[in-house]
């Protein structure tokens, strides 16, 4: 049986990318909430030796936030050559890492809005890129069933090199937000705290 | 017993006790270091388990690359590799992995690793300077292009039962290479840990 990847089979894999992202997420609020719920004998900001940082300008900002999200979803496309093992394992990672963050924000006392504020306008891009990536690499779950099936054409389905010229361009437009955008929100939220 | 002759023939069980070894190597080590009830020690060890559950998944995601790149280096030189020749040919050179994980479960057993205090894990360098100090991390380190080569040296001897031997190391070599240029690209791509360091 050929294996071609059909505008339904994408729309399964791309549902089930943002699933699994939610699904991360709501498990790292989870033990955000868990760990907030312990007895605080925690020790003091003062006492722990940070390296003292240098303000950086928001091009550095953009460069570093585009070099590690392209990373994150070069790696979300290891899926398809791993039964799309690494495609699970990293969007249940980044979904925790979000609900970690939002949870820890929460317990600090920032106002849900605040979270939206810092989240949502580069969050909606950047995720959705990464659950298209998913989307893709989920794709490497029924290619590992077919393998004796996978031919060129199965694999020309896949369109990598659009999926790549189109994770560039949405990731780079949601650096941008977050370097100049997101980045101006938060020394607001900043200013009034 | 003759379940048994085929579970041992199972070209699967390499990776199976390789994922044994892995979990039982996590769990002595993680618990090891970072024992305790602090919320420190708590977000280390969820870390600490979600980095183990990375590493599968792309030691799965760069084999699946080395054994392509194989199949397609010994296709274009003429060979007949299918499917099943490339996926038994890397389960089994796993063997290798596998002795290297569980020599390392040995070794955590021997001489667990001493747990951080909270003060350590909140310095720079703290971790890193107690792994040094724990046998199995130590070793581990060490023994690590043994297994490296032994999975390639293996690969080659697997292939060459079905290719040409020259060709079967022309694979593997191409293989190697192409995951080598992979986890380079990849590094790259992430840049330094740091946004200051461009």
């Amino acid at each position: 049986m050929e294996f071609v990847a059909r505008q339904d089979t994408w729309l399964r894999c791309f549902g089930c990318a943002w699933v699994l992202l939610l699904a991360g997420l709501v498990a790292g609020i989870a033990v955000a909430d868990w760990i907030n719920a312990m007895p605080a004998e925690t020790i003091s900001p003062s006492t722990v030796d940070r390296p003292g940082g240098h303000e950086r300008s928001g091009w550095e900002l953009f460069a570093f936030i585009l070099r590690r999200n392209m990373t994150v979803y070069v790696v979300l496309l290891l899926g398809v050559v791993s039964a799309g093992l690494v495609t699970i394992v990293v969007l249940v990672g980044n979904g925790m890492a979000l609900g970690q963050l939002i949870g820890f924000a929460g317990a600090a006392g920032m106002s849900l809005a605040d979270v939206a504020n810092l989240l949502l306008p580069h969050g909606v891009l950047e995720l959705g890129a990464l659950c298209v990536a998913g989307a893709v690499g989920l794709k490497g779950i029924p290619l590992a069933f077919r393998i004796s099936a996978v031919d060129r054409q199965s694999v020309k389905s896949l369109r990598l090199g659009t999926v790549l010229v189109f994770g560039l361009v949405a990731l780079t437009v949601a650096a941008g937000v977050e370097a100049f955008v997101t980045a101006e929100i938060a020394d607001s939220i900043r200013a009034k705290r | 017993m003759n379940w048994l002759a085929r579970l041992a023939k199972a070209a699967f069980l390499p990776v199976v006790v390789w994922l044994a070894g892995l979990a039982a190597f996590t769990v002595l080590g993680i618990d090891g270091l970072f024992a305790g009830p602090h919320p420190v020690f708590v977000i280390a060890r969820v870390t600490a388990y979600a980095t183990a559950a990375m590493v599968v998944a792309v030691t799965a995601a760069f084999v699946a690359m080395f054994g392509l790149a194989c199949g397609a280096m010994l296709s274009w030189l003429g060979e007949s590799p299918n499917p099943r020749l490339i996926v038994t040919t890397m389960s089994r050179s796993f063997w290798w992995v596998a002795a290297y994980v569980w020599l390392g479960v040995v070794l955590l057993v021997v001489d667990p690793p001493i747990a951080l205090t909270v003060f350590e894990v909140s310095e720079a360098d703290g971790l890193a300077a107690r792994i040094m100090d724990t046998t199995a991390f130590a070793w581990m380190g060490r023994l690590r292009y043994i297994a490296l080569i032994g999975f390639l040296t293996m690969s080659v001897w697997l292939l060459a039962r079905h290719t040409r031997p020259l060709n079967a190391l022309l694979g593997v070599a191409f293989g190697a290479a192409a995951v080598a240029a992979l986890v380079a690209g990849l590094g790259l791509l992430a840049g330094p840990e740091t946004p200051g360091g461009l």
